[in-house]
C-alpha cells in the first residue's frame, strides 16, 4: 500500500494543519517527507532539504516507516533559531510515538513542538502600525 | 500408559472415597493436546485481530510512493529505489563516503567555534 493511500484524508489533513502552524508560529518554512529513503538517510535527508526553494530558512523533517528513520534537517538561517537541541527533543517526542505505532500523530505533535520551539517573539515596533502624529494624544 | 498417565492423574482411589473413573482416551488427549491447541488459535486470532485494526486505522505503512507536504524547487524528487539496501547504496556509496568526509572536516574546523554556517538538525532510529 503506498504512503500517499495509506494516510486517510483526515490523517493528511492534521499534517498540513501541523505544517502550516508551525510556519505561522515561527516565520520559517516546514517540509514533511514520509517515504522511502536510501541508506544514508541523512545524506538523503539532506539533499531534499536542498531541492526546496528556500533552504536556508527552512526545516525538513524526513520519516522513513519502512526502515524506521527519522531525519530532521533545519536550513542555515533556520538553525539559528531552531537549535539542534530543540530538534532533537523533537525527535525524540516523535521516535516515541512512531515506536507505539502512531506516525501521523507523532508527525503532528513533532511538527507543533518545533514550531512553538521556533516561535518568534512580536516586535511591536515593527509589527504595529505607524501614527500619524494628529491621531496621538 | 497408565503408570505414565497416573503420575498426571491419579487413579487410585483411597479408602473412605468415592470411586474415581478412569479418564478416557479422548478425555486425556482433550485434556493435553486439545486444550494447549485451544489456546494458541486464541492469541492468532487476537493478532489477527490486532492486525486488521491497525490496518483499518492506516498504522501500517508500506511507503513504495512518498508523500510530501511542503515547497521544493524542482518538480521532480529524486525518489529512493525499493531496495535501498544494495543498488542506491553501492550507486551513492563513494558519494555519501565524500560527503561523510566533508562534513567531518567541516565540524572539526567548526568545533569549539560553531558560526552555524551549516546545516543542522536531528535523527532517530526507532
Amino acid at each position: 500500500m503506498p504512503a500517499g493511500d495509506s494516510f486517510t484524508p483526515s490523517q493528511r489533513e492534521w499534517i498540513t494543519r501541523a505544517v502550516h502552524n508551525a510556519e505561522a508560529v515561527s516565520g520559517l518554512k516546514f517540509s514533511v517527507f514520509v517515504g522511502v529513503a536510501e541508506e544514508d538517510s541523512r545524506g538523503y535527508a539532506e539533499r531534499l532539504h536542498q531541492a526546496l526553494s528556500d533552504p536556508d530558512h527552512s526545516v525538513l523533517v524526513m520519516c522513513d516507516p519502512e526502515f524506521h528513520k527519522l531525519e530532521i534537517v533545519t536550513g542555515i538561517a533556520a538553525r539559528r533559531v531552531l537549535s539542534d537541541l530543540e530538534c532533537r527533543l523533537a525527535a525524540a517526542a516523535m521516535q516515541t510515538s512512531f515506536a507505539g505505532g502512531d506516525i501521523v500523530g507523532g508527525l503532528t505533535a513533532g511538527i507543533q513542538q518545533l514550531g512553538e520551539a521556533a516561535r518568534q517573539p512580536r516586535t511591536l515596533h515593527i509589527t504595529r502600525p505607524v501614527e500619524r502624529l494628529g491621531d496621538i494624544g | 500408559m497408565n503408570e505414565l498417565l497416573s503420575m498426571l492423574v491419579p487413579l487410585e482411589t483411597l479408602s473412605g472415597w468415592p470411586e474415581v473413573p478412569t479418564p478416557s482416551i479422548l478425555l486425556s488427549l482433550a485434556i493435553f493436546v486439545g486444550f494447549p491447541v485451544l489456546v494458541f488459535l486464541i492469541v492468532v486470532a487476537i493478532n489477527k485481530i490486532a492486525q486488521s485494526i491497525h490496518a483499518g486505522r492506516g498504522d501500517d505503512y508500506h511507503t513504495s510512493d512518498p508523500f510530501w507536504v511542503g515547497d521544493q524547487k524542482s518538480a521532480e524528487l529524486e525518489a529512493a529505489p525499493a531496495n535501498p539496501g544494495t543498488e542506491a547504496y553501492g550507486r551513492d556509496a563513494d558519494q555519501a563516503m565524500a560527503r561523510e568526509v566533508e562534513q567531518a572536516s567541516v565540524s572539526e574546523e567548526v568545533e569549539g567555534d560553531d558560526t552555524g554556517e551549516h546545516v543542522g538538525g536531528a535523527g532517530a532510529r526507532w
